[in-house]
C-alpha cells in the first residue's frame, strides 16, 4: 500500500504541475464553459415558456446554439484525447528514461506501480470533470434563479462518472500502447490511430457491412419500414462497439429524461408514445446494457496492459 | 555469511541464453567485480538477483532469500544502481531522493536527515536544490550512489559505475565505493568491462563472457593461470635476409612457431630464449636491428579470456 500511495500521490504531483496539463486544463475550461455559457443563454431566453418539468440544468450539456456543439459531444470527440494524454507515455517513458527500473527495484509490489499510474489519472480525470460541471452548475444556478432538482442533481453526477468512465477508458489504451510500444511516439500514434478508428471509420465499416448484409437492389426496398429497421438495427449494433457510440447513447438517455427506447422505432409505434419523463432509475436500466459493455470495456483493457506490465521486461538495452 | 549466491543459475530469451549455469557464492562485505564485455550477461545476472526478472532454471539467493518469493525483504536491503540511472529530470536531486525513501517507507523525519548526510557524502550538497536535468553525468551518478545508500543497504548491485566518466569523475565514484565498503561493510557486487578500474577496487573478480563465468578468483591468481599456459612470444628484425633467418630460429629446440608478420620474426617459445636467438643470429652473421620479449599486460590476459570463447 505504501508503494501504490506513494506512486499515486507523485503521479498526482506530476499532472497537475507539468506544462502538459496546464494547457489541457486550460483548453478544457475554455471550450466547456465558452459551450455551455451559450446554450445556458439560449435556454434562459426561452425559459419562461418551459415547464417546470423541463429539465433546464439538463439542457446545459445537451443544448446545441448552433455555434458550437453540445457539452455532451465535445467530451465525446475531445474525452479521448484527454484521457490518450494522460495515458500514452505513463510506462514507455519511464522504461527509456532509466526510471522505471529505478522504482521497482525498491521495496514494493510491481502492481502498485501501474495501479498507482491509473489512480492518478483517474482522480485527475474526475476533478477535470467535476469541476468544469460544477462551474456550469454555478453558471446556471445564476441565470435560471434557482438550485437544480434531486433529479437532476443525481442525473448530472451520474454524467460526470460516465465522462470520468469514457476519458479513463482511453487513458487505459494509452497506457496499453505505452506497454506494447517501447517508443512515446509510437505509442501516442498507435492511441490515436485508435480513437480516429472509433470516431470516423466505423461508420464506413458500418454501412459496409449494412450494404453486404441488406443491400437495397428494388427502390422500392427504401419504402419498406420492416426492412430499413433492420438495417438501422444492424447498424447501431456494429456501432455500438466504439466507445463514442456508447457515451453517446448513455449520456443522452440520461439527460433526456423522456428517451424511453433506444432502438430503432418504427413508425406506428411512435404515435402511441407519451412524452412523459421518467425517473432517474428507470432512465439508468435503459441505458444499462450500454454501460455495462463500456464498463467492460475498461477492465478488460486495464487487465491487459496489467498482464503485459506485470511480465514485461523491464531492462531498455540489450541483454 | 553468504550474501550472494548462484546455483546453477540460467536465463535465456528465447534460442539466445543470456545466463548459462552460472555458480558463484560472495561473502558479506567483499567487494566483487564481475568482468565482462558489453552483452555478456551482467546485466541479466543482476536481474535475477533482484528478482527483476525470473530464471529461466537454477536458483539465485541473495542474504539465503529468494528473490522472486521474497521480493520486497530482497529490496529492502539490496540497493541497484543500474547502467542508465534515470532519475526524474524536472525535480530537484532532493525531491527524486525524498521519492526514492518515500517508496522505502522510511519516515519523514529520518529520511530528511539522511538525505543531507549522503548528499554531503558525495558532494552534492551545493546542488541539493537543483533540477537533475541540469546535471552533468558524473554528477548523475554521485547522486545515484546516494540514492542506492539512501536505503541502507547490505548489498548493493553497481553496473558499470563508471562508464562515461572523465578520470577525475572516475576517480571520486571508485573512491566514494571502497569507503562505502570500508567503512559501512557493505557487500559491493560491481560489474564492469573497465578492467583497470575493477582492478583497483576489487580484491576479487569473476570473469564472465558469454553468459558464461571463465574463471575466478583474485586477481593475482588469475593473472598467473593465464601466463602460465601462454607462450613467450619472442619479436626479431634483422636487416636482411629475413627468409634465411626463419630457417635458422626455427631449429632452435624451444620454438613452437615462428612466422613473418610485417617485417617482423614473430617466435612462440616454451620460454625466454632470447640469448639464444642472438647468438645464432650473430653466428650466421646477421645484423639484428630488433629483439623484444612481448610481456603480458593484465590487459591482456583479460583479452585472452574475452577472446578465447
Amino acid at each position: 500500500m505504501v508503494g501504490l500511495i506513494t506512486v499515486c500521490i507523485k503521479e498526482l504531483k506530476d499532472n497537475f504541475l507539468s506544462k502538459r496539463f496546464i494547457i489541457v486544463f486550460l483548453l478544457i475550461y475554455l471550450v466547456g464553459i465558452s459551450t455551455a455559457t451559450l446554450s445556458i443563454q439560449a435556454i434562459a431566453s426561452v425559459a419562461y415558456s418551459l415547464s417546470s418539468e423541463s429539465f433546464l440544468f439538463l439542457r446545459i450539456f445537451t443544448s446545441t446554439t448552433g455555434l458550437l456543439p453540445a457539452f455532451i459531444f465535445f467530451v465525446s470527440y475531445f474525452g479521448p484525447i484527454i484521457g490518450i494524454l494522460f495515458g500514452f507515455d505513463a510506462i514507455n517513458s519511464e522504461l527509456s528514461s532509466g526510471t522505471l527500473t529505478k522504482v521497482l527495484s525498491q521495496p514494493i509490489h510491481r502492481d502498485s506501480f501501474i495501479n498507482g499510474k491509473f489512480l492518478a489519472g483517474l482522480i485527475t480525470i474526475s476533478i477535470i470533470y467535476g469541476s468544469i460541471t460544477g462551474i456550469l452548475i454555478g453558471i446556471g444556478i445564476y441565470y435560471f434563479g434557482g438550485p437544480p432538482t434531486l433529479d437532476e442533481f443525481l442525473r448530472i453526477l451520474f454524467f460526470i462518472g460516465l465522462c470520468v468512465l469514457y476519458t479513463v477508458f482511453w487513458m487505459n489504451i494509452g497506457i496499453l500502447f505505452s506497454i506494447v510500444f517501447k517508443k512515446v511516439a509510437t505509442s501516442a500514434l498507435a492511441s490515436v490511430a485508435v480513437w480516429l478508428f472509433f470516431t470516423f471509420f466505423i461508420f464506413l465499416i458500418a454501412n459496409f457491412i449494412v450494404n453486404i448484409a441488406f443491400p437495397i437492389t428494388d427502390p422500392t426496398l427504401l419504402f419498406n419500414e420492416e426492412f430499413l429497421a433492420k438495417r438501422q438495427e444492424l447498424q447501431q449494433m456494429i456501432l455500438q462497439f466504439s466507445p463514442e457510440q456508447l457515451f453517446e447513447i448513455v449520456t443522452i438517455v440520461i439527460l433526456t429524461p423522456t428517451i424511453r427506447t433506444i432502438s430503432p422505432i418504427i413508425g406506428m409505434e411512435t404515435s402511441r408514445i407519451i412524452p412523459n419523463p421518467l425517473p432517474i432509475d428507470q432512465s439508468i436500466i435503459i441505458a444499462l446494457p450500454y454501460l455495462m459493455i463500456l464498463i467492460i470495456m475498461i477492465f478488460i483493457c486495464f487487465a491487459i496492459s496489467y498482464i503485459l506490465f506485470m511480465k514485461q521486461e523491464i531492462r531498455s538495452g540489450a541483454i | 555469511m553468504v550474501a550472494i549466491e548462484a546455483i546453477n543459475l540460467t536465463k535465456k530469451y528465447g534460442e539466445i541464453v543470456a545466463v548459462d549455469n552460472l555458480n558463484l557464492l560472495i561473502e558479506e562485505g567483499e567487494i566483487f567485480g564481475f568482468l565482462g564485455p558489453n552483452g555478456s550477461g551482467k546485466t541479466t545476472t543482476i536481474l535475477m538477483f533482484m528478482g527483476l526478472t525470473e530464471p529461466t532454471s537454477g536458483e539465485a539467493k541473495v542474504f539465503n532469500l529468494n528473490p522472486l518469493k521474497d521480493s520486497l525483504k530482497v529490496r529492502r536491503i539490496v540497493s541497484y544502481l543500474p547502467e542508465n540511472i534515470g532519475f526524474y529530470e524536472d525535480l530537484t536531486a532532493k525531491q527524486n531522493l525524498e521519492y526514492v525513501a518515500k517508496l522505502n517507507g522510511i519516515p519523514y523525519n529520518e529520511y530528511s536527515k539522511r538525505i543531507k548526510e549522503l548528499l554531503e557524502i558525495v558532494g552534492l550538497s551545493q546542488e541539493m536544490n537543483r533540477k537533475v536535468g541540469e546535471f552533468s553525468r558524473g554528477m548523475k551518478q554521485r547522486l545515484g550512489i546516494a540514492e542506492v545508500l539512501l536505503k541502507d543497504p547490505k548489498l548493493i548491485f553497481l553496473d558499470e559505475p563508471t562508464l562515461g566518466l572523465d578520470p577525475e569523475a572516475t576517480e571520486l565514484v571508485l573512491n566514494l565505493i571502497e569507503k562505502i565498503n570500508k567503512e559501512k561493510g557493505i557487500t559491493i557486487f560491481l560489474s564492469s568491462h573497465l578492467l583497470h578500474q575493477v582492478q583497483r577496487v576489487c580484491k576479487r573478480v569473476g570473469i564472465f563472457v558469454k553468459g558464461k563465468l571463465l574463471a575466478e578468483g583474485t586477481i593475482d591468481r588469475l593473472g598467473k593461470e593465464k601466463l602460465k599456459e601462454a607462450y613467450f612470444n619472442i619479436e626479431v628484425k634483422v636487416l636482411e635476409k629475413m627468409e634465411e633467418a626463419l630457417e635458422i630460429i626455427k631449429k632452435i629446440d624451444e620454438v613452437k612457431n615462428v612466422e613473418i608478420k610485417d617485417d617482423l620474426i614473430i617466435i612462440k617459445a616454451e620460454n625466454d630464449i632470447r640469448p639464444k636467438i642472438a647468438k645464432k643470429l650473430i653466428e650466421e652473421n646477421f645484423s639484428i636491428l630488433h629483439l623484444r620479449l612481448k610481456e603480458y599486460t593484465l590487459d591482456e590476459i583479460y583479452k585472452q579470456y574475452f577472446e578465447e570463447e
